[in-house]
Parts: structure tokens; sequence; C-alpha cells
């Protein structure tokens, strides 16, 4: 009783501005190839965003199911991963939302005003410790955390972020920018504090 | 909002782990004035780094067990799916099998016998196609019943190929 999945992509027309779409079956191969240029990095990316390795060890298989049977055309394999990025997004918040009514998720206190940065403070000499990132990372808020590691982890385009977190493309600049200040107080902070 | 327009090569330079030992002087005096592109390398540097050292140690499963994984759970899924297409199908059989029962007893329980209420129930009367059909009564009852026994068993293979 073998369960095919369709799984499609398209070929762009040369030149043209419509998408004639070629729908192949995500057989094993294309999967196996798609998930191991992926996992890690959505590991990497669930784990930060949930501060929970091990939530994020059950995300990622989550995501990379629902991202299965969802079956949704992609126009290039940039969308394609934005989309799985999406789904193990949206999972991620949900996740966190679930962990926040239990209490087993405590989200740190805001002690920090962004606004405080000194300008001029020698913030690129800091050697960046972990502890002090995750601790950082755990004051923002899931969008920022979530902005931040896909721009600077990540290295993805403002498009791309739009795009994997539902923003308007144009707002992403400020709001990256808000977040990135916000954090290097924090990483300041943590590291001013012995 | 107050943006350094060296910021994209910066980043890369960050990416590319050239920083900030082979990040060149000039760029390392800028970074020494200028604030935001300082507040940019110590917060792209920190999550890169950390980016870098997540994708070391992520302990991803291999890609072969998700696919099975994925597989099984796909046909689970299926399964469960034709399980409750066939348990209304069933719940739906045995109500329609209570109501006739109820429409019998009736009849008998109003002074009539059994074998008369039926003969009324089937009155040609009142359905005519039934006189048309009484030499095929048998024939056609078997096949309505094997009808009903095996519709449940092909929608269960039907659900199941899905």
């Amino acid at each position: 009783m073998a369960t095919t999945v369709a799984m499609t992509e398209t070929t762009l027309t040369a030149g043209g501005n419509t998408a004639q779409a070629t729908a192949l079956p995500m057989d094993e191969e294309t999967f196996r190839t798609f998930y191991d240029r992926t996992a890690r990095g959505l590991w990497s990316y669930l784990s930060r965003i949930t501060g929970d390795r091990q939530l994020a060890d059950d995300l990622v298989q989550e995501a990379y199911y629902r991202f299965f049977r969802a079956g949704a055309v992609h126009a290039d394999e940039t969308h394609r991963r934005n989309s799985l990025f999406q789904i193990a997004t949206n999972l991620g918040r949900d996740a966190m939302r679930r962990g926040l009514r239990r209490g087993s998720i405590v989200p740190l206190p805001e002690e920090h005003d962004a606004d405080a940065l000194v300008a001029g403070t020698d913030l690129a000499g800091h050697v960046a410790g972990r502890t002090d990132l995750a601790r950082a990372m755990a004051r923002l808020s899931p969008t920022q955390r979530e902005m931040v590691w896909l721009a600077y982890a990540h290295g993805s385009s403002h498009q791309d972020i739009a795009e994997i977190l539902g923003l308007k493309a144009g707002s992403v600049k400020s709001l990256l920018f808000r977040a990135r200040r916000k954090l290097a107080t924090f990483l300041t902070g943590e590291r001013s504090t012995p | 909002m107050t943006t350094c327009d060296r910021e994209e090569l910066l980043l890369e330079v960050v990416r590319a782990g050239r920083w900030p030992e082979l990040c060149g002087l000039e760029l390392s005096s800028h970074i020494a004035e200028c604030a935001s592109c300082a507040e940019l390398v110590a917060v792209a540097s920190a999550l890169a780094g950390d980016h870098q050292a997540s994708m070391r140690e992520a302990p991803v499963p291999p890609s072969g067990l998700v696919w099975w994984r994925m597989q099984k759970r796909a046909n689970e899924e299926a399964l469960r799916t034709a399980n409750r297409a066939l348990t209304t199908i069933q719940a739906v059989s045995v109500a329609a099998g209570v109501v006739i029962a109820l429409v019998i007893i009736g009849s008998f329980s109003n002074g009539r016998s059994l074998l008369q209420g039926l003969k009324e129930l089937m009155n040609p009367v009142h359905f005519p196609a039934v006189a048309t059909l009484a030499p095929w009564s048998f024939p056609l009852a078997l096949a309505l019943v094997t009808c009903v026994a095996l519709a449940p068993v092909a929608l269960y293979f039907a659900f199941a190929r899905d």
C-alpha cells in the first residue's frame, strides 16, 4: 500500500511572465537532496527561535512532513526553501505559544531600552559568547528573533524574510534595523555583566 | 534609522569568515568610526559564529530515515481517513436497519402478523415496480445484500490506495 504524495515544481518559460508548471513528483532522491541541503539550517533556525533544542528536533520532522504533504508548486529552489521555513516558523510560533501557556517557556523581561545604545561603543571588538547570544536572543520578540537569525545567520534577503515571516517587503528593512539595534544593546549588556 | 552604505560589504565579509583578521585595514578603521557598522558587525559576527557552530552540531536524522517515516505516516493517515469513512457508512447502515426493524415491529404490535406486515410493506399498490420485479426478487435481494456487504470493503481499498 504505497502512498505517493504529489510534489510539484515549476519550470519558468524563458523571457515570459507566465510560468508553465511542470508537475514532477518529489521522489525519494529529490527529497533527500533537498533535505540534505536544508535540514541543518532549519534545525539551527528552529533551535534558536524557540530556544529549545529538543523541541527543534521534533519541529524539523514535522515541518518536512507538512511541507511534503502540502504538495505546493514552487518556482525555484529559493521559493521551495522559503516555503519550508515559513511552515517551520508557524510551527515554532505555535509551539512557543503552547509552551508559554504550559509555563515550560519563560520569556525574559526586556530590561534595556533599544534607544539606550551608546553610539561609538566598541561593539565590534566584543567576542560573541554563545551563552550571551542565547540570552540576548531570548529577550527579543519572536518575530525579531526570526528576523535577525534569517538575515545575519542564514543570510536571507529582505524579500525572502518577508516571504517567510509573512511581512510586507518594504517594512522588513526598518523592522530589521530595530531588531538589530535591540540585540546589539542586549549583547552589550550581557557582556558587561560579570 | 541611520544606516551605512558599507553594510552590505561588511555582511559579506562576516559571512565569508574574513572578519576580523582578513577584512583589511581600511574596513577596520571604518568600523572603528561608524557606530552603525560596528553594531552590524557585532550582531552579524555573533550570529554567524553561532550559526556555523549549530550547523555542525545539528542532530538531524539521515534523509533516508526521514523519508521512510514520512511515507509511513502518510500511509497511516490515509488508513485513518478510510476508517473514518467506513465507520460513517456502518453507522448509517445500522441506523437504517434500526428504522426498518422499528417499522416492522410497529406493524406487528398493531395486531397484524409479521408476515402480513411485510406483505403490506411490499404491496405493489404502494410500490408498482415491485410487481414488475417480483420474479427476480430473490436474485435482486441477493445482489442488494452483496452490495451492502461489499461496499465498505470496496471503499476501504479505494481510500487505502489514495
